[in-house]
């Protein structure tokens, strides 16, 4: 008899772990682009992918229960927003505009100055920061492990019902790594798809020449328009937001932000870290005349002639960066809101 | 028959559980316990207490956490048996120590450990158990972990009281703390290692009054930062090291 009870018991602990498998999700690298890695304990998964997409657009995060992530990261806008921002991690930093989130998986470290060194870790920064979404990790995990159709979506992902932090920002994560645009009207120019008209063609020389806008020495073509730097751009002559070096607290690091990507850049304004800027003609005309001399000033910057663009060549420069946006990407249905 | 068969599909069972828990105790493999005592000069904190200082002042604990990594027992050759990775030692609710089987190991001298996390695990918050980001000891807007955590408060001598808040991390805070000790680990025995962590010589030297709230973020918190690593280092004891037969 009490055999009979061990045998049972054991039989139905294997029946469960059978029901618990995976779906494995592949990702779709775009054609030319070298593919990224994912760490080894947060294989993609579509069970994972589906759930950190509800995660994204659930406001059960936030200490108030009314913010999600999708509140200030609209798919509309490429994952970011239309407001300047005033917005610091735990009140260290100075005001920060949202940024676009796009071809993520590419990235090294995350934020405006690289605070968040791996894609997991930077789902912990927006639910705990007071100007963000204001929660702490064990409510947000208690009132999760209180739904039990989250209970059920986190067992199909992860085999556990017992939902855990590192969970939560695991899934997250894998729906983060699915945000791929490649398939911008540059990108179909690549492949021969369609080709440019002669502004945006100029537009591209501009923005390669040495000479001129020199843009690609920080925004290299490819998958991101980043070297995944740190640069002091001459913003302002003493640096407000102390960027990188309130992370390395390394004096040269000073007023250094991380090169953004510059992928559906027509869509993510106002511009860089503060969002000072509302054009991206603004932007270029910083770059050609505006730029201060600043400590730490990035070397390509301190050598390059001031007013070495005319107004033509930079709009050309301007359409040119119009080609790099993506409209599948922001209306494609996988990055919808999935709740009712 | 069936209840024959069903005898059958058990008997390995028995067998398997037999090995593991039907051996005779003097072949057991020895185990090593390690607890910690946070505590003033040997009285463990607590919530509510107030411990005095030296010039008049006083101090209290409301929240007290820091983790104890990579413990090993070293012996003369250097060589070492690892107790552990990563522990979170909780002494306000009563998470004090952590405990493993070990393989035997004679002419331990050395106990060394680090008080924070290794600078290979210190940046990334995708990790388990200890190192879960639920239990608060992570920084989210620059990752990576609180070493040693005190909230509470503290009088000072004119008996005005303000908060304390140290949170003592960056990779330059992290200590290795290195204690002598004379112990043989052998088989079919257990053993509990009592180490003390001092505050009182924590503390030493360190100002509360203008220097009540440090959360590792800047340069100016280099100094503290260097003051406290050096105080880690005098602050651990062992008081205790207990052997007893596993049963
Ligand atoms: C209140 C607005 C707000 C909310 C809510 C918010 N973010 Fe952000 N996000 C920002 C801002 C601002 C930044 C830039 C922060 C900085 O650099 O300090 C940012 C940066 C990021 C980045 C870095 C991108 C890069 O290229 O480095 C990622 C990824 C991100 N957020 C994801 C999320 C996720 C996931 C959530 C939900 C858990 C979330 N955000 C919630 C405003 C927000
Ligand atoms: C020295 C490296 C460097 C060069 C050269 C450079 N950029 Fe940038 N770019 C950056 C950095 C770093 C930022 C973020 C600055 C900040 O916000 O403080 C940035 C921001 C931008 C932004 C705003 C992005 C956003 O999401 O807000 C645009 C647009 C831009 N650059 C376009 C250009 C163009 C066009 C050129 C050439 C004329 C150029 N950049 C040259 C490094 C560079």
């Amino acid at each position: 008899m009490l055999m009979g009870i061990v045998l049972l018991f054991s039989c139905r602990h294997e029946s469960e772990e059978v029901d618990f498998h995976t779906t494995p999700y592949s990702l779709s690298i775009p054609h030319g682009f070298v593919p990224f890695s994912v760490p080894s304990n947060n294989p993609m998964t579509q069970e994972g992918v589906a759930l950190g997409r509800k995660l994204f657009y659930d406001p059960i995060l936030s200490g108030n229960n009314t913010q999600s992530c999708a509140s200030c990261h609209l798919v509309q806008y490429s994952f970011s927003d239309t407001t300047v921002g005033s917005i610091g991690i735990d009140g260290f930093a100075g005001p920060r505009n949202a940024m676009p989130l796009v071809n993520l998986g590419w990235q090294r470290n995350f934020f405006w100055d690289g605070g968040a060194a791996d894609m997991e870790s930077q789902v912990l920064g927006p639910v705990e920061n007071p100007i963000e979404m204001h929660e702490q990790w064990p409510n947000a995990i208690a009132e999760l492990n209180a739904d039990a159709a989250y209970q059920e979506l986190f067992y199909q992902a992860f085999g556990e019902r017992e939902i855990t932090v590192p969970m939560v920002i695991r899934a997250i994560a894998q729906f983060e790594r699915t945000l791929i645009s490649g398939n911008a009207k540059y990108d179909q120019y690549l492949k021969g798809e369609t080709s440019l008209t002669p502004q945006e063609l100029w537009g591209l020389e501009v923005f390669t020449d040495p000479m001129k806008g020199d843009c690609n020495h920080c925004h290299s073509l490819g998958s991101t328009f980043s070297d995944f730097e740190f640069r002091n751009t001459g913003l302002d002559s003493i640096a407000v937001d102390a960027g990188r070096y309130l992370i390395t607290l390394n004096e040269n690091d000073r007023g250094k932000f991380k090169t953004p990507s510059l992928r559906n850049i027509e869509l993510t304004g106002p511009y860089m870290h503060d969002g000072r800027f509302a054009t991206l003609l603004q932007c270029i005309e910083h770059y050609n005349t505006e730029f201060h001399y600043a400590p730490n000033l990035d070397v390509n910057l301190l050598t390059a002639q001031k007013g070495r663009m005319t107004m033509e060549e930079m709009q050309a420069v301007e359409s040119f960066l119009k080609t790099l946006t993506d409209w599948e990407f922001i209306q494609n249905p996988a990055f919808a809101d999935p709740n009712p | 028959m069936k209840r024959i068969l069903t005898f059958i599909a058990v008997l390995p069972l028995i067998f398997t559980s037999c090995k593991e828990e039907c051996l005779p105790p003097e072949n057991a493999k020895p185990k090593v316990k390690v607890v910690f005592h946070t505590t003033v000069n040997g009285a463990e904190v607590a919530s509510g207490v107030s411990f005095d200082r030296p010039g008049g002042e006083s101090f209290q604990v409301d929240l007290m956490k820091y983790y104890v990594s990579h413990f090993a027992l070293v012996d003369g050759t250097g060589d070492s048996l690892m107790i552990n990775d990563h522990h979170l030692i909780d002494p306000i609710n009563q998470k004090k120590s952590f405990s493993k089987e070990v393989e035997v190991k004679s002419g331990c001298e050395h106990v060394r450990f680090l008080l924070g996390v290794d600078e290979l695990h210190n940046h990334s918050g995708n990790q388990e158990g200890d190192l879960d980001p639920v239990n608060g000891m992570i920084w989210t807007w620059s990752t990576g972990y609180i070493f040693f955590k005190h909230e509470g408060t503290f009088t000072d001598a004119t008996g005005a009281s303000l908060p304390l808040l140290y949170h003592y991390g960056q990779d330059r805070a992290l200590v290795e703390v290195d204690l002598p000790i004379d112990l043989d680990i052998e088989e079919g025995k257990s053993y509990e290692i009592h180490i003390d962590l001092n505050l009182a010589i924590l503390y030493q030297g360190i100002a509360f009054t203008d220097n009540n709230v440090h959360q590792s973020a800047g340069t100016a918190d280099n100094p503290w930062i260097d003051a406290l690593k050096q105080n880690f280092r005098g602050a651990f004891q062992i008081v205790e090291v207990k052997e007893s037969l596993i049963q």
